[in-house]
């Protein structure tokens, strides 16, 4: 039978464990409410962008931009979306898990949130750069990513952009996710754009001030916000991840302590029942 | 017959609604939509954004850059930025074009072009988004 002293500080361990859970279930579910809320009103501003660029179609055939070119040389760089800290159950694991089966040894990556990278530089993948960027996206904080982005492609070092992020599907589900985000493609395109309900592309639109200028200004905006649009997702699911790790940990530690106290008590009453066996015994002995 | 018009921008819808008439500064020059126009993708400039809700008074926003579709009766904008008059924060927006400025007159060779004319057009945004929310001001 263990220790009295030592179950009490054992519950008490617990007890403030589950304090810090508690507490920082709630600190996530306050960010994951404002985080969800970007992500999804992100997808209908992206999905709308989408369907505009989808009419465009035409115009992109034969546009020649070099978000939208088709190149045969070069490596693939592959940006990873994961988190700048832990405690969010399996998001991470997750993830890897599908970088390591979908995307090849040889591609650069780089990633934003830290939290992957050693394991990435253990598997063999070569970390070109890492960005950490705080609970909240400012544009601030992206222009590095866009630059290293647009450097490395513009000047033909790399073929292709991926992006591969957990996907929010809803509080219990994340989903890794990914996504070409250069060369734009017009398949994708579609795909974003279907989203929305009730888009059919048939007629033929007036373009003003012409099929090139637009395009030019459209395709940077859509690109860029692509990529925001992922970060907010991983956000999103992060959040959501964190609270609900959260708050299976803080009902663990409740039912522990329940546990706890259960011996706690049947150790007390053996103490009892010794010391009344004890007094017993001696004034039997005295008589 | 009324135009259905919604307003998408990054963070909400910024209005959907029943309208009758739309005023907008496009890039190609100003521009009004009513029913029944010909269907249309336009960029569209910073600027006051008027339209008449079916049955209503005018209303004005302020928009940023972007685009707007027009496809059939559906009407659809998607901008950055669509603010109305009580939305706009004019001492923020006074830093903002302070900073702007600072950091364009101290570039010199620091910055890439490309860097210069984002704050060119970053600027060029909040000027306007000033001129519009002093203009509303002054008429109440």
């Amino acid at each position: 039978m263990a220790n009295l002293r030592d179950i009490k500080r054992r519950i008490k361990s617990v007890r403030n464990t589950s304090q810090i859970t508690k507490a920082m279930q709630m600190v996530a579910s306050a960010k994951m409410r404002r985080a969800q809320e970007l992500a999804l009103k992100g997808r209908e501003y992206m999905s709308s962008l989408a369907r505009v660029l989808g009419h465009l179609q035409e115009s992109i055939s034969n546009a020649s931009s070099p978000l939208l070119e088709e190149r045969e040389n070069g490596r693939e760089l592959i940006i990873v979306v994961s988190t700048d800290r832990g405690l969010c159950g399996g998001l991470n694991s997750n993830l890897l898990k599908e970088v390591l089966l979908t995307c090849p040894a040889e591609a650069d990556y780089i990633t934003i949130g830290s939290k992957l990278n050693s394991q990435l530089t253990r598997c063999g993948r070569k970390l070109a750069a890492t960005f950490s960027l705080g609970d909240t996206v400012e544009e601030a904080d992206l222009k590095p990513i866009f630059d290293f982005i647009r450097k490395g492609y513009i000047e033909g070092d790399y073929k292709s952009v991926r992006v591969i992020y957990q996907k929010f599907i809803n509080i219990m589900v994340q989903r890794p996710h990914c996504a070409n985000l250069l060369p734009i493609r017009r398949d994708d395109l579609m795909n974003v754009a279907e989203q929305e309900p009730g888009s059919n592309t048939t007629t033929d639109f007036l373009l003003e001030p012409s099929p090139t200028a637009l395009l030019n200004s459209i395709l940077p905006l859509y690109f860029g916000h692509l990529l925001v649009q992922m970060i907010l997702e991983g956000k999103a699911s992060e959040q959501s991840a964190r609270m609900v790790a959260m708050k299976s940990a803080t009902e663990n530690a409740k039912n522990l302590i329940g546990e706890l106290t259960l011996e706690y008590n049947k150790a007390r009453q053996t103490q009892i029942t010794n010391e009344l066996l004890e007094i017993t015994t001696a004034m039997k002995a005295m008589e | 017959m009324a135009l259905n018009f919604r307003i998408i921008t990054p963070i909400r819808t910024a209005l959907q609604a029943e309208v009758s008439s739309i005023h907008l500064p496009a890039v190609a020059g100003e521009m009004e939509i009513l029913p029944g126009h010909a269907d249309l993708i336009a960029a569209v400039d910073n600027g006051e954004l008027t339209y008449k809700p079916v049955g209503g008074e005018a209303q004005s926003l302020f928009v940023g850059g972007g685009f707007l579709q027009v496809e059939q009766q559906e009407v659809l904008l998607v901008t950055d930025t669509a603010l109305a008059a009580g939305e706009i924060d004019t001492s923020a927006v006074e830093a903002a074009i302070e900073r702007a400025q600072a950091a364009l007159r101290n570039s010199g060779t620091v910055l890439s072009r490309q860097e210069q004319t984002y704050l060119a057009a970053q600027l060029a945004k909040q000027l306007s988004m000033l001129e519009y929310s002093r203009k509303k001001k002054n008429r109440h």
